[in-house]
């Protein structure tokens, strides 16, 4: 019998009711599909906290090294050198059904499991296949929230329980609660969802001068939304929002990878997505030509395929010209969120860039075209949302009185009625918290029963929105059709957290639910992941020991293995045998599960191979000589 | 009137909604005899000076918004969220002008605004509308001309619409009368038929001459 919800408190280590856990700090996680940070408000400004290693930035990605996660820089690192065990950019499918994947299956970086067959049909929760096991998005997201979780605790040398953790804002209700889930089952109390463009008007808007209607675009890896707002004198208005949750800087990567793609296979004759080496390579290959055009005018793209290289030469102007056309799909959401704001465009005081691919000369000259204004640049477009999340939990610490955000709903939130039909009780950008209530009534003679379909989106037909949540009110007084009166009340939060209610106004029965996604996990699902995590909150800590130790020596092993040839020219046969010997010790160290014996092994390697990297560089030295030797003979 | 909680009396619009001397935010009843009107403390009329009602709206939110209630107690917590609900959905009425309208309509009479009698409706512009889409069907380019004629048409009845609205609304204002309502129920049946025609050119003329 799955455990209820309120149950849940007995498994998750709650924060008592006590002064000294009041004062615990609350931290503000910016969770984004490339990269994550965590930061707080110290004096009264907002600071990303850095990594052990000096890093503020936590890329989002997870590898699996023997089914044990490695969480930000040390899984970036094999993203493709271990592709198959790596996954990234899962924030595409936090919250998502196999339905809204179609449209996006081809450009995904991984493999999805196939669907489970369920007693509703097979529409259950995406799982991305890694090395033979599956994870949903949601564990994969936990994960890195926890590494922000240990980040924060590392830097501040306390334990930190409690988070505001932002999402763009055209997220979904369902996209929403996987976040909180992914929160949940990170140890984290989720004090607060916040929407990113929101939060980055509060660190944009923390110098008070800065007052009027502004338009935040924010452009991130995988995401991009657009919000309108109104500050004053502290109070942070929302007026409008607006986006698409499957367009961002990926997609810029995009169409350098199709071109690649297309070209491969002319050149090669192969598929170059098959592989999902060659498919991670060519996407990380394609992201640093992209950022390399963000500064120069040109930049070289080289991918190995198998035994031969592709290399190409981007020009600026080539690329800029294929990214127009996903950048301008920005413009209908622009121009509806200004519309639905009730703004023209010369209102606005101020266009606030955010994300990291508006740092891109061609985003920016973007935005000026269509909101006929300079962008304002000055913030840092990768931390302002994790400062501004910082803000918002110092505001709900108490800690800060004096500004005030005031956000919306940025989807439309209804019932489904007679004919197939959405009916809308709370429209898109209307203030929160906020309440509706409407009457029904049914179509057929004697009902006992009615369903109640809880949908969000903005179109007619029911099947062009998506569905939140089914349940029945039962026990319905026999009567003909139209006489029941059925009031249905739908209560959103100050988290834009959705509850509904079903009264039979004659007989007063009554049936609450909280909206729970149809793509989440189930209670139960995340009372045993919560189990288990803690059971091995121990093993966690060995094991990033030893993910840090294959980490190192794995680089050290590969170069010595293809120096192998040269050491049998240059020493004597003994002194190869015993280098011969460490590689073999070190690699069967890499397959145990020591970080100790790895290390131990590593260094063992790296001192019987001091003789050869000596004589490795005096080769080295001696061609470059007798090059410029000869090279001054041919040009006296 | 009085504190729910400690008896104090509640003097202006601001401490009706939190307590003054005891900050507990105002249970909001369904039985209630607030209003719209008197949860931002303003007279029971069309003409609103709306920068006072956003004024008000920012003086609230700060004192009610839940974000403001994090360490309260469940019931305070519950409290501040209903009535920051409410002060929400005032505030969306009250900031506009048609909202009003309909809201105050509704509070003043047993008026239905939602039941369509066919006298609201302006024949002229009804006929006229029927005659372009039949023209449309059967000669699409010569149509064009006209829609944009018959639209121009349309904005400009709106706005006589709009003033005739306004004068009726200053003059309830100050003198109100139930006629005066029923008047004014009517013109906003008029005018949402003239809306869903303009809509329905709009999707007419984006589908038929789109490419």
């Amino acid at each position: 019998m799955p455990i209820q919800i309120e149950n849940l408190s007995a498994i998750i280590p709650q924060v008592p009711h006590s002064d000294e856990n009041f004062s615990s700090p609350i931290v503000g996680i910016d969770l984004g599909t490339t990269n994550s940070l965590v930061a707080i408000v110290k004096d009264g400004k907002p600071q990303v906290l850095r990594a052990k290693d000096g890093s503020r930035i936590v890329p989002s990605v997870v590898s699996f090294l023997n089914s044990q996660p490695v969480v930000g820089l040390d899984a970036k690192k094999r993203k493709v050198r271990d592709a198959a065990h790596t996954v990234f950019s899962v924030k595409r499918l936090l919250g998502r059904g196999f339905n809204d994947l179609k449209a996006i299956a081809s450009t995904l970086p991984f493999e999805i499991a196939p669907p489970t067959e369920t007693a509703e049909g097979c529409e259950g929760i995406v799982r991305v296949m890694v090395g033979g096991n599956s994870y949903t998005a949601i564990e994969i997201s936990a994960l890195i929230l926890k590494e922000l979780k240990l980040t924060a605790e590392a830097a501040l040398n306390c334990s930190v329980t409690r988070a505001v953790i932002t999402v763009p804002a055209y997220f979904n209700d369902a996209q929403r609660q996987a976040t909180r889930t992914a929160g949940r089952l990170a140890g984290l109390d989720v004090l607060r969802i916040v929407n990113e463009p929101t939060a980055a008007s509060l660190a944009y808007g923390l110098d008070r001068k800065r007052q009027g209607l502004i338009a935040v675009y924010d452009l991130g890896g995988g995401t991009f939304d657009v919000s309108i707002l109104k500050l004053h004198d502290g109070i942070f208005e929302v007026l409008a929002t607006h986006g698409d949750t499957a367009l961002g800087g990926d997609d810029l990567d995009g169409v350098i990878v199709t071109v690649a793609v297309d070209e491969i296979k002319k050149q090669f004759g192969v598929d170059a997505l098959v592989d999902v080496h060659t498919h991670a390579a060519l996407l990380e290959a394609a992201e640093a030509t992209k950022i390399a055009l963000s500064e120069k005018s040109e930049a070289v793209f080289e991918v190995r395929i198998g035994e031969k290289v592709y290399k190409r030469t981007w020009t600026l102007s080539e690329f800029e010209e294929l990214a127009l056309p996903v950048l301008e799909r920005t413009r209908g959401p622009c121009l509806r969120a200004l519309e639905d704001a009730g703004l023209k465009i010369s209102e606005l005081s101020d266009v606030v860039l955010v994300g990291g691919p508006t740092r891109l000369k061609v985003v920016q000259r973007f935005v000026k075209s269509l909101f006929g204004r300079d962008p304002n640049t000055s913030v840092h477009p990768d931390e302002v949302v994790a400062e501004g999340a910082a803000i918002q939990a110092d505001i709900l610490a108490g800690n800060n009185r004096d500004f005030l955000l005031l956000d919306v709903v940025p989807l439309s939130l209804g019932l489904e009625t007679y004919g197939g039909l959405m009916s809308t009780l709370i429209p898109r950008n209307t203030r929160i918290p906020t309440v509706a209530r409407e009457t029904f009534t049914t179509f057929v003679n004697n009902q006992t029963g009615v369903d109640i379909h809880v949908l969000q989106g903005e179109r007619e037909k029911v099947e062009d929105n998506r569905s939140l949540a089914k349940f029945k009110l039962k026990g319905l007084m026999l009567q003909p059709a139209g006489m029941p009166r059925i009031e249905v009340t739908f209560l959103i939060d100050a988290d834009g957290i959705l509850q509904v209610a079903a009264k039979d106004l004659k007989t007063g029965t009554e049936q609450a639910i909280e909206v729970k996604p149809s793509f989440g996990l189930t209670d139960s699902e995340v009372e045993n992941m919560l189990m288990a995590s803690h059971e091995n909150a121990k093993a966690d800590v060995e094991y990033r020991g030893l993910v840090e130790a294959r980490n190192k020596a794995e680089p050290v092993l590969r170069v010595v293995e293809s120096k192998l040839p040269d050491a049998q020219r240059f020493l004597p046969p003994e002194e190869v045998k015993i280098i011969q010997a460490a590689v073999e010790k070190l690699k069967t160290e890499l397959s145990q599960e020591s970080a100790e014996k790895i290390l131990a092994s590593s260094a063992y390697l790296n001192q019987v191979t001091v003789r050869l990297a000596e004589l490795l560089i005096q080769e080295t030295l001696n061609n470059l000589e007798s090059d410029s030797e000869s090279s001054k003979k041919v040009n006296p | 009137m009085k504190c729910q909680f400690c008896q104090k009396p509640l003097t202006d619009f601001l401490s009706q909604n939190i307590c003054a001397s005891c900050g507990a935010p105002q249970a909001v009843s369904v039985s209630s005899t607030e209003d719209y009107f008197s949860v931002f403390g303003m007279p029971r009329r069309f003409g609103l000076d709306r920068a006072e009602v956003e004024k008000r709206f920012y003086q609230l939110s700060r004192a009610l918004h839940p974000d403001r209630f994090t360490v309260a107690s469940l019931d305070t917590k519950a409290r501040s969220l209903a009535r920051m609900s409410l002060i929400n959905q005032a505030y969306g009425t009250l900031k506009s002008r048609d909202n009003t309208r309909a809201y105050l309509i509704k509070l003043e009479s047993s008026l239905d605004l939602k039941s369509k009698p066919n006298a609201a409706i302006p024949m002229e512009l009804t006929e006229a509308w029927f005659e372009l889409q039949e023209l449309i069907s059967e000669d699409p380019a010569g149509a064009k001309a006209k829609l944009d004629e018959f639209q121009t048409e349309l904005s400009v009845f709106n706005e006589a619409l709009e003033k005739k609205m306004s004068s009726l609304e200053m003059t309830y204002d100050l003198n109100p009368s139930q006629s005066l309502l029923e008047k004014l129920a009517q013109e906003i049946q008029t005018q949402s038929y003239i809306k869903s025609m303009e809509r329905d050119l709009e999707r007419l003329k984006k589908n038929a001459y789109s490419n």
